[in-house]
């Protein structure tokens, strides 16, 4: 899979938006158990960018806005924790290192080629989840992660 | 409660994910396009509707289905007589959430004939590891220690159940 990288240009991922900030936190050795919040400003800039691309590729926020909204602050942690909006819904050795290669940063490649969006952030009309929105508010993301 | 909250829930004929989220050759996450074809428009319109307005009632957050850890698994997956689910998830994967609430159901549907886990990727790296989780979520099934089935990506409630069933005719 990681031949298709090569095919790829990426210019347009959001990391590309402002210079990477540095990793804030240890994310080997003991890690809490705790979920850790993304700071107001990453989900923001996440929604708005998330807001941009359902437009911009014809795609829409699933039915559920609770799992855009889970997916928006993955993006943010990641923003925050690693400079870059690595998908949220993979598992990865090395995060840092992931982050810094690109394929799985958001826009992914996959996403970028065929659409394909397995955290279901962005829907093609014809997926059976696909909800008819291609915004969502602060307010939403909020309301729908509160009892997280 | 989860049980009661969240009834069909999922149903995903056109996920996007089969092309890139397999992790083994026991995963059955490539026979999901026939079972689309399968079932034909009418019934998949039909779903549709239901999952729309199913998915409406989330309980996002709420999971019932106990966790296991590095720790533990040895002696809750590997070691038990009873066969074994486990859910790989990571803490901020949204589908992964819709996943809990099918698996939260599926523990009580099966009690006592299948031991329901779920296994935070970010926290037990190693284990994840061990297994290949690259996607999540990720549905994995145990049989005497061994795992049977692997089902990556967010499928309908149907197609684990057909998994457990394989299992515990096996």
């Amino acid at each position: 899979m990681r031949t298709l990288q090569a095919s790829t240009s990426y210019s347009i991922g959001i990391s590309s938006v402002g210079p990477p900030a540095p990793p804030t936190r240890h994310r080997h050795g003991i890690v809490a158990q705790g979920v850790v919040e993304p700071t107001e400003k990453s989900v923001e800039i996440m929604r708005k960018f998330s807001e941009q691309y359902a437009r911009k590729s014809s795609t829409y926020f699933c039915v559920d806005k609770g799992v855009t909204s889970v997916v928006i602050k993955g993006l943010a942690e990641h923003k925050d924790t690693l400079g870059a909006p690595l998908c949220p819904c993979r598992h990865y050795d090395d995060k840092a290192a992931e982050a810094q290669q690109g394929f799985w940063n958001c826009p992914c490649v996959p996403m970028r080629e065929r659409k394909e969006c397995h955290c279901m952030l962005f829907l093609t009309p014809d997926n059976d989840f696909a909800g008819q929105e291609q915004t969502i508010s602060m307010e939403e993301i909020k309301e729908t992660t509160a009892n997280m | 409660m989860a049980a009661s909250c969240c009834s069909t829930a999922l149903f995903s004929f056109s996920r996007p994910n089969t092309s890139y989220g397999v992790v083994s050759s026991s995963s059955v996450s490539l026979s999901l396009p026939q079972q689309t074809h399968q079932f034909g428009l009418s019934f998949r319109a039909q779903r549709r509707l239901e999952a729309r307005k199913s998915v409406r009632v989330s309980c996002i957050g709420d999971n019932k289905t106990a966790a296991v850890t590095g720790k533990s698994w040895d002696k809750l997956v590997l070691d038990s007589e009873t066969p074994v689910l486990v859910e790989f998830y990571a803490s901020w994967c949204g589908p992964c959430r819709m996943v809990h609430r099918v698996i939260d159901e599926i523990a009580t549907d099966y009690s006592g004939r299948l031991k329901c886990f779920v296994l935070n990727a970010d926290n037990d790296p190693r284990i994840a590891e061990d297994y290949d989780i690259k996607a999540v979520p990720v549905v994995m099934l145990f049989k005497n220690g061994v795992k049977l089935e692997s089902i990556v990506g967010t499928m309908p409630k149907e197609f684990y159940v057909a998994a457990i069933e394989r299992v515990l005719a096996s």
